[in-house]
């Protein structure tokens, strides 16, 4: 217990240096020890790491938080940080600052920090430092949640993007994406992305099977692009390859722009 | 003698045995191949004899409805008149695409769903004279649409037509299939009777150019636009593409290549506003920056580019790149339609993305004045949410009007929701599953 304070009061001392704290969080293959897992950053919702999991784990210890201890602080962590927050007498925010990290650590000193360090484990992933290598070695099939999205629809909407455009410089597999979710919101389109993906003669790629190809992070990162608001198509339903085309109602359509391959159309 | 027999008979017994065998082999792939044939062939008839029953049953069931006068019931046949369209709906999706646009009869769907909802929302009374002439209209088109269907489903049947036959007469560019001119004629007749397309809300996709009467900018004034927005040089090259007559506003495409990697970014004609921006990153850099540093950091950065004071809704990250959603404060409330997207590359802590097209798109207008405060909102809930969190928003309804609201977030059946209180009529205007 004392090694964690002493951690926060190092860490403490590290902000009030300000500028220099920085550079010292980052220093790779730091020895930490296990009692010393919460980093001095601050997490709020949408940090990732094993400082999250060790919240998580901390939070579950005093009641607050019965969902997954994945790493990733999501709406229940949050929810739990406030509750935490609201009852400890604090200022709820829903962001673990320092303060709250040490009423935390104070209120659950019987928990001992037993799970992933920042040098080993899968959910060492997306945090400071360590993080580095952590995400490259491997790209990370899972994606982050996003509402009104399930993550098969994601998934479904990687492969179409790498089937349809991987070839295609980035910002034309983001067009990509976007078509499909164009469609989404065109009353003449199903209305959902499996619908729209297996629509018969909708794309050539489920046609040819090539749909089945493992999509690579580059085309994940144009789904979430897209899921984002980002439209390179500027709002278009249709594209197509004016090389290989086969149908003259394509080219009826009104376009819109060009990119790399693929001509845009409404 | 009988040597020489032998010597002729083995390749001949040879050939023999291969040839069968690959007659064998043969045959089993065709077997095969037909198989697949007639099941893609029945899933084509399951979908299209489906569409037509549908049709039938939501005539019948719109009729139902016109002859409803309890209030009560009015609502349950509205709902059986949703549940259809939605069946049918995902019926015309599954023919195929080429062969005929189904476009408008999804569209008529589409509307009859859309009106339904809405009216199962408003809980109109089954006296509404404006409701019951649009039931009326509505129960004649599916009529046409019925009729055109079962005299199809005629030709279809007597001739045995199949629908890959039909999808081969397409590929080779004949119009003389008569499944084909069916299709065709039914979707011309479906479209003369959609007077007004509904909307479908998409408050992340604009569809009408709200910024059409301000000053049109040319290519250069996109290039300036863009290097103020993101500090560039003077002199940096940057390509300008101007879209076509098809997008919904008109844009200039701008890309270039710049110090930090390959950017492309949208700008409106009109005004010369940076809608959005996207730098794909050269290298992955080296060190790690904070998640919680950069969204401040991402925060500072828009109310520096005029977005005013911002707060932040959604966070996530992937594969070293985090996504940052802010919506601006206006008098203490978030204008939750205007939000704001900045992508921010961890690795560098550089911001490589942003997507304001909200904020452009959608200017707050006439916006109601706000009626109730939470605690009285409060009471609209649903006993099964358990609020944790309220907060003052403005929003676009559905309909396109601007109103004050209150966001009730809450957890119910251990998800977050949140639900969107009109407070200036004190309705609920929607839900939204946040985990």
């Amino acid at each position: 217990m004392k090694r964690m304070r002493r951690a926060c009061v190092c860490a403490g001392l590290a902000m009030a240096l300000g500028l220099w704290a920085p550079a010292a969080w980052h220093i790779p293959h730091q020895p930490w020890r296990a009692a010393e897992a919460f980093t001095p950053r601050d997490l709020r919702y949408g940090s990732e790491g094993y400082d999250v999991y060790e919240l998580q784990n901390r939070l579950a210890y005093l009641g607050y938080y019965h969902g997954h201890i994945d790493g990733i602080f999501g709406w229940k962590t949050y929810w739990a940080v406030r509750n935490f927050q609201y009852n400890f007498g604090m200022k709820v925010t829903g962001i673990v600052d320092m303060k709250t990290k040490m009423k935390l650590v104070a209120a659950s000193k019987g928990w001992h920090y037993k799970g992933p360090l920042p040098d080993k484990g899968a959910a060492a992933k997306g945090a400071t430092g360590a993080s580095r290598t952590a995400t490259r070695s491997a790209s990370p099939a899972r994606m982050p949640s996003v509402p009104g999205l399930s993550q098969s629809d994601l998934n479904l909407l990687t492969h179409v993007v790498y089937a349809e455009a991987r070839g295609e410089p980035y910002v034309g597999q983001v067009a990509v994406a976007a078509v499909v979710l164009n469609r989404l919101h065109d009353p003449r389109f199903p209305h959902t992305i499996p619908g729209i993906v297996y629509q018969p003669g909708a794309f050539t790629s489920v046609q040819d099977g090539q749909i089945n190809l493992q999509p690579d992070a580059t085309a994940r990162k144009a789904v979430l692009d897209a899921v984002h608001g980002w439209d390179p198509s500027h709002g278009a339903v249709y594209y197509f390859n004016p090389d290989t085309a086969t149908s003259d109602w394509i080219w009826s359509r009104p376009q819109i722009l060009k990119i790399g391959k693929h001509i845009f159309t409404k | 003698m009988l040597h020489r027999t032998t010597w002729v008979a083995i390749p001949v017994l040879g050939l023999v045995l291969v040839g069968s065998g690959l007659g064998w082999w043969g045959y089993g792939q065709y077997r095969e191949r037909q198989a697949l044939a007639v099941e893609t062939e029945n899933l084509y008839e399951n979908s299209f004899h489906n569409l037509a029953t549908e049709i039938d049953q939501l005539q019948r069931e719109l009729g139902k409805t016109i002859v409803s006068g309890d209030a009560n019931r009015f609502q349950e046949h509205l709902r059986d008149v949703w549940r259809i369209t939605y069946a049918a709906q995902t019926d015309a999706a599954r023919l195929p695409f080429d062969l005929m646009p189904m476009h408008q009869t999804q569209q008529f769907l589409s509307q009859v769903a859309n009106s339904a909802n809405d009216w199962m929302e408003r809980q109109v009374k089954p006296t509404d004279a404006s409701v019951r002439k649009k039931l009326e209209t509505y129960y004649a088109q599916a009529g046409k649409l019925n009729g055109q269907l079962a005299q199809l489903q005629t030709t279809v049947m007597n001739n045995r037509l199949s629908w890959q036959n039909v999808n081969q007469a397409l590929r080779s560019h004949r119009t003389d299939n008569q499944v084909v001119d069916g299709f065709r004629k039914m979707d011309t007749q479906a479209g003369t009777f959609v007077e007004s397309q509904q909307r479908v809300p998409s408050p992340v996709r604009p569809d009408t150019d709200v910024l059409a009467k301000q000053p049109v900018v040319d290519a250069d004034g996109a290039r300036r636009a863009v290097r103020q927005f993101l500090d560039l040089p003077p002199n940096t090259a940057l390509e300008v593409q101007a879209s076509k007559a098809g997008a919904p506003a008109p844009v200039y495409s701008v890309s270039g290549a710049i110090p930090a990697g390959t950017l492309v970014a949208t700008v409106s004609q009109h005004g010369g506003h940076v809608l959005s921006m996207s730098i794909t990153p050269k290298g992955t850099g080296g060190g790690m920056v904070d998640f919680s540093e950069a969204e401040d950091k991402a925060a500072a950065w828009l109310t520096a580019h005029g977005f005013g004071q911002v707060e932040n809704t959604t966070a996530r990250q992937y594969d070293g790149w985090a996504y940052y959603v802010f919506v601006p404060v206006r008098n203490g409330a978030q204008v939750v339609t205007q939000s704001v997207m900045v992508k921010t590359d961890l690795h560098t802590g550089n911001i490589i993305g942003y997507d304001g097209t909200n904020f452009f798109m959608h200017p707050v207008q006439n916006l109601a004045p706000r009626r109730f405060d939470a605690a009285q909102l409060r009471k609209v809930l649903s006993p099964s949410l358990k609020v944790q969190m309220q907060r003052d928003v403005i929003l676009e309804d559905p309909d396109k009007r601007w109103v004050p609201a209150v966001a009730f977030y809450g957890t119910a059946n251990d998800e977050t929701y949140v639900v969107y209180i009109n407070a200036s009529t004190g309705k609920e205007i929607e839900v939204e599953q946040l985990s």
